[in-house]
């Protein structure tokens, strides 16, 4: 069978295609950091420091070298996965790359969660609202979609911890575990770790804490879902396959799975890598609101340390996911959609 | 025909008659107004200007005394003499939340201004150039939007410091690339217009005609573009002063920072302080998308048309 | 014997914004078991409508009013379930763009095995050993069953789309432009494969064109719709040799021969169906019209054995 070959062949392409947009990532990164006027230093220091301290700290990091020689220092080192080391007080002389790994795991449970919040929410939403067009159901929905996707995330999170963490005390308001030490570090998702121990409680505790942030950001996302699917399905709806296969007498349900549906989806998973920018700028200050120790938290921290490798080194790794979403978006197009292989 | 008479025209048509530029747009608003997206536009620009009205005359609503530390007793409920509270270091809560319209409004409207003076003509230049210029542009402002601009933002914000002309400067990264899209898309379908390839064929600056069509073209849409992304600049300039990467501590209005620092006293059931800033955003936000659905319902219909 | 099909009084309206839309007004119809009846027309008489009205898959909100009677039902009356059953199991209809009717998210196999398991209880394997028939006898090669709708050519699809009208055998299909978006000789043998339909299984066939070329060469009756009315119904060769509504002898006139000398056409464009004209529907473009035209509608009437028209000097064609 010749498909699976041409997907392997269609998402190396993919591969192919997206490093420009990782260098050009790599690059605004780089431009914002140094070019801006101003150096980054002093502005990180903000006067706090000696000039010698200074001037010893730009030496250390490479800072006083012409600035192409830093560029390209600076894409060898990304390419070569090594990020330097810290400099500010919370990891001090630790390896920027380990502290990322350490604290990327909260950030991925929360999104993933967020994520699959979001599509629940919104796919059923946005079929409800797309298959009755104009009854009272659908204006709500539709009202719901623009409505959640403007609520500030942080805010909607103190509203949720104000109702079931303070008032009803159904969930947790913060923290990523309690009441005992978090399960053994294997892969740092605390509800697969838990899993792999074999203990049920800690998953439990992991899901439980888990809750509320997911909510928070899942439902601001799931809005972009009830009002794209509702768009597309509209279209399919009354597409001619559509008609054609009603001829053939296929059962409604059907019709609207298989038809309307699937060919709705596409679109919105092209959209959908967009969304992912949305959903890691929510999850940095989600991560705030429900003290989640993830790498937003680690951003801030690092920004008001003036811990500059650290810095940069988030903003990288935040500029890696990117891009491989959206390689992994385009991938699922291609499973999806047979035409987009070629 | 002469060059200063195009140019002379341009100037009429965009700066001179600001009136007729008014009323070209209000009149399909006035056209529209029983559809649905008619409907929605005008509730959401009723709502702005409802809020442009609060941020211009805060100081004759609340006295900025109001706003100060330790004005009044600390945290208090809502009460008569306080309609929404008071917070943590005795502020009246009403008081923060109506010059919080005037802080947000104005990082907004710097925002937009300065993403319109650099995505503009960038886009301009982009589009018309064409070739491997255009679509490396393209692929630069492609990847800058794919980014969260709230991260990019925040970049920005911690290297070029706190206050409202910094964060004005910071949110630009998220309308830039929307200018440039928009700009860029017209300056392409105003290119092979037929009016601009007979002009060229009679010997006419191309750049002078494009200028023309394109810069009215592009005109007409940019309320939309500025309010499908205004509710965005809104929420990242909050996002950025909860993280605390915003404004300085003494700017008499900051719903992000009050709301960040509501955090602290959620714990004990204090509702007040997160409830109020949070709404004030949500409805601005609100009415900002409602007027930029509506519009975008209404004006791209009409582009459509018009080009057809 | 009840009769095959039956329509009777037949109209179809929808709402726009500007008012009521008549589609099909007041149609009277009726076909026997192996028949094949060409319904022609311009673009926008109500042909198609016609179509999806005996199969009941116009759009909602559609007003059906009158009746369609199929083997002794009234299909507009039937339940949504029972009408389900019926499509593509009794009746069947295939389109005239073949491009956008296949879903190009399926192999061309689930299309047949998700049709042919909506109606009968079979296995899947037996359900993809009759999508393989079916496909073979369209001339399509089995290798090729797992393939998606892109990677066919405009043709090949119709054959798919035809194939898939027939795997369940039904006894009329109604075949709406099947070539109209062919290139000439893919529409020769799409016709060749409707005219072996006829002649082997004995199928009914409702063709539906505006090419009174490819009526002339496979129906054996034609019923002219105008503006959503009926206007000229007859067999074959007695409305080709006689036609009795100056619409006809308009449409007839028109089609180019190898001795064509000069191209004719009707002048004037269809009618609005929200405002029709009065009268007859065909006087603003008639070249007979006389006042009686403008002021009443002519009736159906048969002025021979099998031979209807709504003209008022219908005779004086005779």
């Amino acid at each position: 069978m010749p498909k699976a070959g041409s997907l392997w062949a269609y998402a190396a392409t993919r591969l192919f295609l997206s490093l420009p947009m990782l260098l050009i990532l790599l690059t605004i990164v780089f431009t914002v950091l140094r070019i801006v006027p101003g150096d980054p230093i002093a502005a990180l220091f903000a006067g706090r420091a000696p000039p010698d301290v200074v001037a010893a700290t730009r030496h250390r990091l490479g800072l006083d070298l012409p600035i192409w020689q830093q560029y390209v220092n600076y894409v060898v080192q990304v390419f070569t996965g090594s990020l330097g080391t810290s400099i500010g007080a919370s990891y001090h002389g630790k390896s920027v790359l380990f502290i990322i790994m350490d604290k990327l795991p909260a950030t991925i449970e929360l999104t993933v969660g967020a994520m699959l919040v979001a599509s629940i929410v919104g796919l059923s939403t946005g079929v409800i609202s797309g298959t009755r067009r104009d009854k009272p159901s659908d204006i709500a929905l539709r009202l719901y979609g623009t409505i959640i996707f403007v609520v500030p995330i942080f805010w909607l999170g103190q509203i949720l911890q104000l109702i079931f963490a303070v008032d009803l005390r159904l969930f947790p308001a913060q923290l990523r575990f309690s009441g005992g030490p978090p399960p053994l570090m294997i892969t740092g998702l605390y509800t697969l770790d838990s899993l792999l121990e074999g203990n049920l409680g800690s998953f439990l505790v992991s899901i439980w804490h888990l809750v509320l942030p997911s909510l928070t950001l899942g439902l601001v996302l799931s809005g972009f879902f009830t009002k794209t699917v509702r768009a597309n399905l509209l279209r399919t709806v009354k597409a001619d396959y559509v008609e054609a296969a009603r001829a053939r007498g296929i059962p409604e349900n059907k019709i609207v799975s298989r038809y309307a549906f699937k060919n709705a989806l596409i679109p919105v998973i092209t959209v959908l890598g967009l969304q992912f920018a949305i959903l890691f700028a929510g999850a940095v200050l989600t991560e705030r609101t429900f003290t989640w120790d993830g790498m937003g938290t680690l951003l801030l921290t690092a920004i008001n340390e003036a811990d500059y490798p650290m810095v940069e080194g988030v903003i990288v790794v935040y500029a890696l996911i990117i891009v491989l979403v959206s390689l992994v978006i385009d991938v699922i197009n291609g499973l999806i959609d047979p035409r987009v292989r070629y | 025909m002469g060059q200063d008479i195009k140019q002379q025209r341009i100037i009429t048509k965009i700066l001179g008659k600001p009136v007729r530029y008014v009323r070209s747009l209000f009149r399909p608003l006035v056209r529209e107004r029983r559809t649905l997206p008619g409907i929605l536009s005008w509730i959401g620009l009723v709502m702005l200007l409802g809020f442009i009205f609060i941020g211009i005359f805060a100081p004759v609503l609340v006295p900025i005394q109001q706003t100060n530390a330790l004005a009044y007793p600390i945290l208090l409920p809502p009460n008569a003499q306080h309609w929404m509270g008071t917070d943590g270091i005795g502020r009246d809560v009403f008081a923060r939340v109506i010059w919080g319209a005037r802080t947000s409004l104005t990082i907004m409207a710097i925002g937009a201004l300065l993403a319109l003076i650099v995505g503009f003509p960038i886009g301009l230049f982009s589009g018309y150039v064409g070739g491997w210029v255009d679509r490396a542009l393209v692929l630069v402002m492609d990847s800058v939007y794919a980014f969260p601009g709230l991260l990019l933002a925040a970049l920005i914000a911690a290297v070029i410091g706190k206050g409202i002309f910094n964060i004005g400067i910071a949110i630009t990264v998220i309308y830039i690339p929307l200018y440039f899209r928009v700009t860029r898309s017209q300056t392409l379908s105003t290119r092979e217009e037929l009016y601009v390839e007979a002009a060229r064929a009679l010997g006419a600056r191309s750049w002078t005609i494009m200028l023309r069509y394109i810069a009215f073209n592009v005109v007409i849409v940019i309320p939309v573009i500025f309010s499908l992304s205004a509710a965005d600049t809104i929420l990242t300039a909050a996002g950025l002063s909860y993280l605390g990467l915003g404004l300085e501590i003494d700017v008499p209005g900051d719903w992000g920072r009050d709301l960040s620092d509501a955090q602290k006293y959620l714990g004990s059931g204090i509702w007040w302080t997160s409830l109020f800033p949070g709404l004030m955003i949500i409805l601005l936000t609100i009415g900002l998308s409602f007027l930029g659905e509506g519009l975008s319902d209404i004006i791209n219909p009409l582009l459509r048309k018009e080009r057809s | 014997m009840e009769t095959f099909l039956k329509i009777d009084d037949l109209s179809v309206g929808y709402w726009t914004r500007r008012g009521k839309v008549g589609a099909l007004v007041g149609i009277r119809l009726e076909m026997s078991e192996g028949e094949t009846l060409g319904i022609v027309g311009e673009t926008g008489c109500g042909k198609s409508t016609l179509g999806k009205a005996i199969l009941g898959i116009l759009p909602p909100l559609t007003e059906i009013q009158g009746h369609i009677f199929f083997r002794g039902r009234d299909l507009p009356r039937l339940g949504l379930e029972e009408y389900r059953r019926l499509r593509a199991k009794e009746i069947a209809l295939i389109f005239q763009d073949p491009m956008t009717r296949l879903n190009p998210l399926m192999r061309i196999e689930n299309h047949f095995v998700e049709e042919i398991l909506a109606h009968e209880s079979v296995s899947k394997a037996e359900a993809r050993s009759r999508a393989r028939e079916a496909l073979l006898s369209m001339g399509i090669h089995e290798s090729r069953i797992r393939n998606y709708p892109h990677e066919f050519s405009g043709g090949m699809r119709q054959r798919i789309m035809i194939a898939l009208a027939l795997v369940l055998k039904p006894s009329l299909l109604i075949a709406d432009e099947p070539t109209t978006s062919l290139d000439v000789i893919v529409e020769s043998q799409i016709l060749e494969i409707l005219q072996d339909l006829k002649r082997v299984y004995h199928m009914s066939l409702q063709l539906i064109t505006h090419n009174m070329g490819i009526v002339a060469e496979i129906c054996d009756r034609v019923a002219v719709l105008y503006a959503g009315k009926l206007v000229e119904l007859g067999s074959a060769h007695d409305v080709f040799h006689k036609p009795l509504h100056p619409y006809t002898q308009g449409l007839l006139a028109s089609i180019i021969h190898l001795d064509t000398k000069e191209l004719h056409s009707i002048e004037g464009s269809p009618p609005d169906l929200i405002s029709p004209p009065s009268g007859c529907r065909f006087h603003p473009r008639c070249p007979y019209a006389q006042q009686i035209c403008v002021e009443k509608e002519p009736p159906l009437v048969e002025f021979q054995k099998g031979h209807l028209a709504a003209c008022h000097f219908g005779d004086t064609f005779l």
